[in-house]
Protein backbone atom coordinates (compact mmCIF):
# COMPACT_ATOMS: atom_id res chain seq x y z
CA UNK A 1 0.00 0.00 0.00
CA UNK A 2 1.68 3.19 -1.05
CA UNK A 3 0.82 6.62 0.21
CA UNK A 4 1.02 7.86 -3.35
CA UNK A 5 -1.55 5.38 -4.57
CA UNK A 6 -3.86 6.16 -1.68
CA UNK A 7 -3.74 9.81 -2.69
CA UNK A 8 -4.52 8.75 -6.24
CA UNK A 9 -7.54 6.75 -5.04
CA UNK A 10 -8.77 9.72 -2.99
CA UNK A 11 -8.42 12.14 -5.89
CA UNK A 12 -10.18 9.80 -8.32
CA UNK A 13 -13.09 9.08 -5.99
CA UNK A 14 -13.62 12.76 -5.33
CA UNK A 15 -13.49 13.46 -9.03
CA UNK A 16 -16.42 11.10 -9.56
CA UNK A 17 -18.35 12.84 -6.75
CA UNK A 18 -18.24 9.93 -4.33
CA UNK A 19 -19.53 10.86 -0.85
CA UNK A 20 -17.04 10.54 1.99
CA UNK A 21 -18.78 7.59 3.62
CA UNK A 22 -18.44 5.57 0.40
CA UNK A 23 -14.84 6.71 -0.07
CA UNK A 24 -14.03 5.45 3.44
CA UNK A 25 -15.56 2.14 2.46
CA UNK A 26 -13.41 2.01 -0.69
CA UNK A 27 -10.26 2.64 1.34
CA UNK A 28 -11.22 -0.10 3.74
CA UNK A 29 -11.50 -2.52 0.82
CA UNK A 30 -8.19 -1.35 -0.57
CA UNK A 31 -6.56 -2.43 2.70
CA UNK A 32 -7.77 -5.97 2.05
CA UNK A 33 -6.52 -6.57 -1.45
CA UNK A 34 -2.72 -6.31 -0.89
CA UNK A 35 -3.20 -9.35 1.40
CA UNK A 36 -4.09 -11.51 -1.58
CA UNK A 37 -2.66 -9.80 -4.63
CA UNK A 38 0.97 -10.81 -5.28
CA UNK A 39 1.67 -7.65 -7.26
CA UNK A 40 1.60 -3.99 -6.43
CA UNK A 41 -1.86 -2.52 -6.97
CA UNK A 42 -1.61 0.54 -9.17
CA UNK A 43 -5.05 1.03 -10.71
CA UNK A 44 -8.52 1.73 -9.36
CA UNK A 45 -11.93 2.09 -10.98
CA UNK A 46 -15.54 2.30 -9.79
CA UNK A 47 -18.35 1.33 -12.14
CA UNK A 48 -21.16 3.84 -12.11
CA UNK A 49 -24.31 4.79 -13.96
CA UNK A 50 -26.81 7.64 -13.78
CA UNK A 51 -30.41 7.15 -12.73
CA UNK A 52 -33.32 9.03 -14.30
CA UNK A 53 -32.67 11.97 -11.97
CA UNK A 54 -29.08 12.09 -13.23
CA UNK A 55 -27.78 10.96 -9.84
CA UNK A 56 -24.70 8.81 -9.80
CA UNK A 57 -25.10 5.25 -8.61
CA UNK A 58 -21.91 3.37 -7.68
CA UNK A 59 -21.77 -0.35 -8.15
CA UNK A 60 -18.48 -2.25 -8.14
CA UNK A 61 -14.97 -1.29 -7.09
CA UNK A 62 -12.07 -2.57 -9.16
CA UNK A 63 -8.37 -2.65 -8.53
CA UNK A 64 -5.65 -3.48 -11.04
CA UNK A 65 -2.08 -4.63 -10.91
CA UNK A 66 0.09 -5.46 -13.90
CA UNK A 67 -1.49 -8.86 -14.49
CA UNK A 68 -4.46 -9.08 -12.11
CA UNK A 69 -7.80 -7.42 -11.76
CA UNK A 70 -9.85 -7.47 -8.57
CA UNK A 71 -13.51 -6.76 -8.12
CA UNK A 72 -15.42 -5.82 -4.97
CA UNK A 73 -19.02 -6.36 -6.03
CA UNK A 74 -21.64 -3.95 -4.66
CA UNK A 75 -18.80 -2.65 -2.52
CA UNK A 76 -20.90 -0.13 -0.59
CA UNK A 77 -23.01 -2.79 1.08
CA UNK A 78 -21.21 -6.10 0.65
CA UNK A 79 -17.89 -7.88 1.22
CA UNK A 80 -17.83 -9.91 -1.98
CA UNK A 81 -14.36 -9.94 -3.51
CA UNK A 82 -12.63 -11.72 -6.32
CA UNK A 83 -9.33 -11.65 -8.17
CA UNK A 84 -8.42 -13.02 -11.56
CA UNK A 85 -5.44 -12.85 -13.93
CA UNK A 86 -5.69 -10.59 -16.95
CA UNK A 87 -2.44 -11.67 -18.54
CA UNK A 88 -2.88 -13.08 -22.02
CA UNK A 89 -6.47 -12.02 -22.49
CA UNK A 90 -7.55 -14.18 -25.37
CA UNK A 91 -11.14 -13.37 -25.58
CA UNK A 92 -13.03 -10.61 -27.17
CA UNK A 93 -13.15 -7.14 -25.62
CA UNK A 94 -16.22 -5.07 -26.32
CA UNK A 95 -16.64 -1.31 -25.98
CA UNK A 96 -19.90 0.60 -26.33
CA UNK A 97 -20.03 4.32 -25.91
CA UNK A 98 -22.39 7.23 -26.23
CA UNK A 99 -21.55 10.95 -26.57
CA UNK A 100 -17.92 10.16 -25.95
CA UNK A 101 -15.22 10.89 -28.53
CA UNK A 102 -12.65 8.83 -26.61
CA UNK A 103 -10.62 12.00 -26.07
CA UNK A 104 -12.43 14.02 -23.42
CA UNK A 105 -15.63 13.01 -21.62
CA UNK A 106 -18.55 15.38 -21.22
CA UNK A 107 -21.51 15.47 -18.87
CA UNK A 108 -23.42 13.30 -21.33
CA UNK A 109 -20.71 10.68 -21.93
CA UNK A 110 -21.37 7.04 -21.23
CA UNK A 111 -19.28 3.94 -21.79
CA UNK A 112 -19.65 0.22 -21.30
CA UNK A 113 -16.83 -2.27 -21.65
CA UNK A 114 -16.69 -6.02 -21.19
CA UNK A 115 -14.07 -8.68 -21.77
CA UNK A 116 -13.32 -12.29 -20.94
CA UNK A 117 -10.32 -13.44 -18.94
CA UNK A 118 -8.26 -16.60 -19.36
CA UNK A 119 -10.09 -18.02 -16.33
CA UNK A 120 -13.37 -17.79 -18.24
CA UNK A 121 -14.69 -14.90 -16.17
CA UNK A 122 -16.45 -11.98 -17.87
CA UNK A 123 -15.55 -8.56 -16.53
CA UNK A 124 -18.06 -5.77 -17.00
CA UNK A 125 -17.58 -2.02 -16.63
CA UNK A 126 -19.91 0.96 -16.80
CA UNK A 127 -18.88 4.60 -16.70
CA UNK A 128 -20.64 7.92 -16.92
CA UNK A 129 -19.40 11.47 -17.40
CA UNK A 130 -15.75 12.01 -16.49
CA UNK A 131 -15.51 8.41 -15.33
CA UNK A 132 -15.36 7.46 -19.02
CA UNK A 133 -11.89 8.99 -19.23
CA UNK A 134 -10.79 6.89 -16.28
CA UNK A 135 -12.19 3.76 -17.88
CA UNK A 136 -10.30 4.58 -21.05
CA UNK A 137 -7.08 4.81 -19.01
CA UNK A 138 -7.77 1.40 -17.46
CA UNK A 139 -8.33 -0.02 -20.92
CA UNK A 140 -5.12 1.39 -22.35
CA UNK A 141 -2.87 0.75 -19.35
CA UNK A 142 -3.98 -2.68 -18.14
CA UNK A 143 -6.07 -4.42 -20.77
CA UNK A 144 -4.59 -3.57 -24.16
CA UNK A 145 -1.07 -4.69 -23.16
CA UNK A 146 -2.56 -8.00 -22.05
CA UNK A 147 -4.58 -8.68 -25.17
CA UNK A 148 -2.99 -11.33 -27.28
CA UNK A 149 -2.66 -10.76 -30.97
CA UNK B 1 -37.89 -26.89 -30.37
CA UNK B 2 -36.00 -28.84 -27.73
CA UNK B 3 -38.65 -31.07 -26.13
CA UNK B 4 -36.35 -32.93 -23.77
CA UNK B 5 -37.37 -31.76 -20.32
CA UNK B 6 -34.46 -30.50 -18.20
CA UNK B 7 -34.10 -32.55 -15.04
CA UNK B 8 -31.83 -30.26 -13.06
CA UNK B 9 -30.32 -26.78 -13.06
CA UNK B 10 -27.40 -27.76 -15.29
CA UNK B 11 -29.75 -29.10 -17.95
CA UNK B 12 -31.99 -26.06 -17.47
CA UNK B 13 -29.10 -23.72 -18.24
CA UNK B 14 -28.38 -25.72 -21.40
CA UNK B 15 -32.05 -25.54 -22.33
CA UNK B 16 -32.05 -21.75 -21.86
CA UNK B 17 -29.03 -21.49 -24.14
CA UNK B 18 -30.32 -23.81 -26.85
CA UNK B 19 -33.95 -22.75 -26.85
CA UNK B 20 -33.83 -19.07 -25.94
CA UNK B 21 -30.21 -18.13 -26.71
CA UNK B 22 -29.73 -17.11 -23.07
CA UNK B 23 -26.41 -17.78 -21.41
CA UNK B 24 -26.34 -17.92 -17.62
CA UNK B 25 -22.86 -16.83 -16.62
CA UNK B 26 -21.10 -15.14 -13.72
CA UNK B 27 -22.16 -11.82 -15.27
CA UNK B 28 -25.79 -12.86 -15.05
CA UNK B 29 -25.33 -13.27 -11.34
CA UNK B 30 -23.42 -10.01 -10.99
CA UNK B 31 -26.14 -8.15 -12.82
CA UNK B 32 -28.82 -9.86 -10.71
CA UNK B 33 -26.98 -8.76 -7.54
CA UNK B 34 -26.81 -5.21 -8.87
CA UNK B 35 -30.53 -5.11 -9.64
CA UNK B 36 -31.56 -6.79 -6.40
CA UNK B 37 -29.42 -4.50 -4.27
CA UNK B 38 -30.84 -1.45 -6.03
CA UNK B 39 -34.39 -2.63 -5.38
CA UNK B 40 -33.61 -3.34 -1.74
CA UNK B 41 -31.93 0.03 -1.18
CA UNK B 42 -34.83 1.92 -2.74
CA UNK B 43 -37.46 -0.06 -0.87
CA UNK B 44 -35.66 0.61 2.42
CA UNK B 45 -36.02 4.33 1.77
CA UNK B 46 -39.69 4.09 0.80
CA UNK B 47 -42.47 5.71 2.82
CA UNK B 48 -44.17 2.35 3.13
CA UNK B 49 -41.20 0.58 4.75
CA UNK B 50 -40.31 3.48 7.03
CA UNK B 51 -43.88 3.76 8.21
CA UNK B 52 -44.44 0.03 8.67
CA UNK B 53 -41.25 -0.59 10.61
CA UNK B 54 -41.71 2.60 12.59
CA UNK B 55 -45.12 1.39 13.76
CA UNK B 56 -44.08 -2.06 14.96
CA UNK B 57 -43.80 -1.10 18.62
CA UNK B 58 -47.26 0.44 18.47
CA UNK B 59 -48.65 -2.70 16.87
CA UNK B 60 -47.05 -4.76 19.60
CA UNK B 61 -48.63 -2.60 22.30
CA UNK B 62 -52.01 -2.73 20.62
CA UNK B 63 -51.91 -6.51 20.37
CA UNK B 64 -50.87 -6.80 24.02
CA UNK B 65 -53.76 -4.64 25.14
CA UNK B 66 -56.12 -6.73 23.05
CA UNK B 67 -54.86 -10.21 23.99
CA UNK B 68 -52.52 -9.96 26.97
CA UNK B 69 -49.77 -11.61 24.94
CA UNK B 70 -46.74 -10.39 23.05
CA UNK B 71 -47.08 -10.07 19.31
CA UNK B 72 -43.46 -10.74 18.45
CA UNK B 73 -40.63 -12.77 19.90
CA UNK B 74 -38.15 -10.89 22.10
CA UNK B 75 -35.37 -9.37 20.04
CA UNK B 76 -37.47 -9.41 16.89
CA UNK B 77 -36.02 -7.25 14.16
CA UNK B 78 -36.98 -6.51 10.60
CA UNK B 79 -34.54 -7.17 7.85
CA UNK B 80 -34.92 -7.03 4.11
CA UNK B 81 -33.25 -9.99 2.45
CA UNK B 82 -32.24 -10.61 -1.11
CA UNK B 83 -33.00 -13.97 -2.63
CA UNK B 84 -29.68 -15.61 -3.56
CA UNK B 85 -29.12 -15.91 -7.27
CA UNK B 86 -29.15 -19.71 -7.23
CA UNK B 87 -32.53 -19.75 -5.48
CA UNK B 88 -33.82 -17.18 -7.95
CA UNK B 89 -32.68 -19.24 -10.92
CA UNK B 90 -34.11 -22.38 -9.32
CA UNK B 91 -37.45 -20.64 -9.01
CA UNK B 92 -37.48 -19.81 -12.71
CA UNK B 93 -36.60 -23.47 -13.37
CA UNK B 94 -39.58 -24.62 -11.31
CA UNK B 95 -41.97 -22.22 -13.04
CA UNK B 96 -40.69 -22.74 -16.58
CA UNK B 97 -40.14 -26.47 -16.36
CA UNK B 98 -41.06 -28.47 -13.24
CA UNK B 99 -44.50 -26.99 -12.69
CA UNK B 100 -45.18 -26.09 -16.32
CA UNK B 101 -48.33 -28.02 -17.20
CA UNK B 102 -48.05 -26.90 -20.82
CA UNK B 103 -44.56 -28.26 -21.46
CA UNK B 104 -42.94 -28.20 -24.02
CA UNK B 105 -44.93 -25.05 -24.70
CA UNK B 106 -44.63 -21.95 -22.58
CA UNK B 107 -46.47 -21.74 -19.24
CA UNK B 108 -49.88 -20.07 -19.13
CA UNK B 109 -48.41 -16.59 -18.53
CA UNK B 110 -45.43 -17.08 -20.82
CA UNK B 111 -41.79 -18.01 -20.30
CA UNK B 112 -39.95 -16.37 -17.43
CA UNK B 113 -36.78 -15.01 -19.00
CA UNK B 114 -34.28 -12.23 -18.33
CA UNK B 115 -36.41 -9.66 -20.14
CA UNK B 116 -39.23 -10.09 -17.62
CA UNK B 117 -37.97 -12.18 -14.72
CA UNK B 118 -37.40 -9.32 -12.31
CA UNK B 119 -41.08 -8.50 -12.63
CA UNK B 120 -42.35 -12.08 -12.72
CA UNK B 121 -40.47 -13.43 -9.69
CA UNK B 122 -42.02 -11.84 -6.66
CA UNK B 123 -39.60 -12.43 -3.79
CA UNK B 124 -36.28 -11.12 -4.99
CA UNK B 125 -36.47 -8.79 -2.00
CA UNK B 126 -38.39 -10.09 0.94
CA UNK B 127 -38.79 -9.92 4.64
CA UNK B 128 -40.43 -12.02 7.30
CA UNK B 129 -42.47 -11.07 10.30
CA UNK B 130 -42.53 -13.82 12.90
CA UNK B 131 -45.38 -13.63 15.35
CA UNK B 132 -45.87 -15.70 18.45
CA UNK B 133 -49.44 -16.80 17.93
CA UNK B 134 -51.63 -17.73 14.99
CA UNK B 135 -53.96 -14.73 15.41
CA UNK B 136 -50.93 -12.45 15.18
CA UNK B 137 -50.74 -13.36 11.50
CA UNK B 138 -54.13 -11.83 10.68
CA UNK B 139 -53.36 -8.90 12.93
CA UNK B 140 -50.18 -8.10 10.96
CA UNK B 141 -51.89 -8.63 7.62
CA UNK B 142 -54.47 -5.98 8.53
CA UNK B 143 -51.81 -3.55 9.73
CA UNK B 144 -49.69 -4.04 6.63
CA UNK B 145 -52.67 -3.55 4.31
CA UNK B 146 -53.55 -0.38 6.17
CA UNK B 147 -50.06 1.04 5.59
CA UNK B 148 -50.29 0.01 1.92
CA UNK B 149 -53.44 2.10 1.57
CA UNK B 150 -51.93 5.07 3.33
CA UNK B 151 -48.85 4.94 1.13
CA UNK B 152 -50.78 4.38 -2.10
CA UNK B 153 -49.16 1.05 -2.84
CA UNK B 154 -50.62 0.05 -6.17
CA UNK B 155 -51.23 -3.58 -5.37
CA UNK B 156 -51.12 -5.63 -2.20
CA UNK B 157 -51.92 -9.24 -2.89
CA UNK B 158 -52.44 -11.56 0.07
CA UNK B 159 -51.88 -15.26 -0.29
CA UNK B 160 -52.62 -17.70 2.51
CA UNK B 161 -50.13 -20.47 1.85
CA UNK B 162 -51.21 -23.89 3.05
CA UNK B 163 -49.20 -26.33 1.03
CA UNK B 164 -49.24 -30.05 0.78
CA UNK B 165 -45.68 -30.13 2.04
CA UNK B 166 -46.69 -28.66 5.41
CA UNK B 167 -45.66 -25.09 4.69
CA UNK B 168 -47.95 -22.53 6.35
CA UNK B 169 -47.39 -18.80 6.04
CA UNK B 170 -49.05 -15.73 4.59
CA UNK B 171 -47.35 -13.94 1.73
CA UNK B 172 -48.15 -10.34 0.96
CA UNK B 173 -46.86 -9.17 -2.40
CA UNK B 174 -46.60 -5.43 -2.80
CA UNK B 175 -46.24 -4.11 -6.33
CA UNK B 176 -44.15 -1.00 -6.74
CA UNK B 177 -42.22 0.64 -9.51
CA UNK B 178 -38.43 0.62 -9.22
CA UNK B 179 -35.69 2.07 -11.34
CA UNK B 180 -33.08 -0.59 -11.97
CA UNK B 181 -29.71 -0.39 -13.73
CA UNK B 182 -29.60 -1.55 -17.33
CA UNK B 183 -26.99 -3.86 -18.78
CA UNK B 184 -24.96 -1.04 -20.35
CA UNK B 185 -25.47 2.42 -18.85
CA UNK B 186 -29.19 3.17 -18.88
CA UNK B 187 -31.77 2.54 -16.23
CA UNK B 188 -35.30 1.33 -16.68
CA UNK B 189 -38.41 1.46 -14.57
CA UNK B 190 -40.09 -1.84 -13.93
CA UNK B 191 -42.77 -3.16 -11.62
CA UNK B 192 -41.35 -5.35 -8.90
CA UNK B 193 -43.19 -7.23 -6.21
CA UNK B 194 -41.71 -7.18 -2.72
CA UNK B 195 -42.73 -10.10 -0.57
CA UNK B 196 -43.60 -9.82 3.09
CA UNK B 197 -43.96 -13.23 4.70
CA UNK B 198 -45.81 -13.57 7.96
CA UNK B 199 -45.54 -16.76 9.91
CA UNK B 200 -45.54 -18.06 13.46
CA UNK B 201 -42.49 -18.76 15.58
CA UNK B 202 -43.08 -22.49 15.53
CA UNK B 203 -43.39 -22.61 11.76
CA UNK B 204 -40.30 -20.49 11.41
CA UNK B 205 -38.20 -22.83 13.55
CA UNK B 206 -39.40 -25.84 11.58
CA UNK B 207 -38.82 -24.13 8.26
CA UNK B 208 -35.23 -23.32 9.14
CA UNK B 209 -34.60 -26.88 10.27
CA UNK B 210 -36.22 -28.48 7.27
CA UNK B 211 -35.30 -25.94 4.63
CA UNK B 212 -32.99 -28.35 2.84
CA UNK B 213 -35.80 -30.93 2.54
CA UNK B 214 -38.20 -28.36 1.09
CA UNK B 215 -35.69 -27.11 -1.48
CA UNK B 216 -34.66 -30.58 -2.60
CA UNK B 217 -38.26 -31.71 -2.85
CA UNK B 218 -39.20 -28.73 -5.02
CA UNK B 219 -36.65 -29.37 -7.68
CA UNK B 220 -36.78 -33.13 -7.84
CA UNK B 221 -38.75 -34.48 -10.73
CA UNK B 222 -40.99 -36.88 -8.82
CA UNK B 223 -41.86 -40.24 -10.33
CA UNK B 224 -45.55 -40.33 -11.11
CA UNK B 225 -46.29 -43.49 -9.14
CA UNK B 226 -44.61 -42.42 -5.86
CA UNK B 227 -46.53 -40.31 -3.38
CA UNK B 228 -44.57 -38.97 -0.42
CA UNK B 229 -47.60 -39.61 1.82
CA UNK B 230 -46.93 -43.36 1.48
CA UNK B 231 -43.15 -43.19 1.60
CA UNK B 232 -42.82 -43.27 5.38
CA UNK B 233 -39.08 -43.88 5.15
CA UNK B 234 -38.55 -40.74 3.11
CA UNK B 235 -37.45 -37.33 4.40
CA UNK B 236 -40.55 -35.69 2.99
CA UNK B 237 -42.85 -37.84 5.07
CA UNK B 238 -41.28 -36.63 8.33
CA UNK B 239 -40.81 -33.03 7.26
CA UNK B 240 -44.19 -32.48 5.64
CA UNK B 241 -46.33 -34.08 8.31
CA UNK B 242 -44.41 -32.22 11.01
CA UNK B 243 -45.41 -28.96 9.34
CA UNK B 244 -49.07 -29.97 9.26
CA UNK B 245 -49.10 -31.25 12.83
CA UNK B 246 -47.53 -28.08 14.16
CA UNK B 247 -50.04 -25.91 12.35
CA UNK B 248 -52.81 -27.92 13.99
CA UNK B 249 -51.11 -27.57 17.40
CA UNK B 250 -50.95 -23.81 16.92
CA UNK B 251 -54.67 -23.77 16.26
CA UNK B 252 -55.19 -25.72 19.48
CA UNK B 253 -53.03 -23.24 21.38
CA UNK B 254 -55.35 -20.48 20.20
CA UNK B 255 -58.30 -22.47 21.49
CA UNK B 256 -56.63 -22.93 24.89
CA UNK B 257 -55.83 -19.24 25.02
CA UNK B 258 -59.42 -18.39 24.30
CA UNK B 259 -60.69 -20.74 26.99
CA UNK B 260 -58.25 -19.32 29.52
CA UNK B 261 -59.37 -15.85 28.67
CA UNK B 262 -63.02 -16.82 29.10
CA UNK B 263 -62.22 -18.49 32.42
CA UNK B 264 -60.53 -15.30 33.61
CA UNK B 265 -63.61 -13.32 32.74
Amino acid sequence: MTKEFKLKIGAYLQDIDMPKIFRDRAFKIYEFYPEICPEEITGVFVTDFLNKDEERQYENLWFFSETFCMEAKQFITKDDFDITPIKDLKRYLRIQKKDYDFKKATEKSKMHMSFGTPAGVTCDFKASKENCDYLKQILLKYLMPNLME
Amino acid sequence: MNTVKPQNIKEYKNWLKETHKIEISDRTQTYYDSVANTIKRNFEKSDFWIQLTGNLNNYSDEYFVKTGYSLFMPGFGTELNIKPFFSFLSKTFRKNIVKNAYWPNEPKDGWILPNNWYTRISDIVRTMFVVKFLDGVKFMIDKTKSVCEQCNIEECEVSYEAREDGYYAVHLRLKNEFEIPGITWDTEKIDVRIEIQITTQVQEVIRKMLHKYYEHGRERMRKEDVKWQWDYKGNEFVANYLGHILHYVEGMIMDIRKRQSEKTL
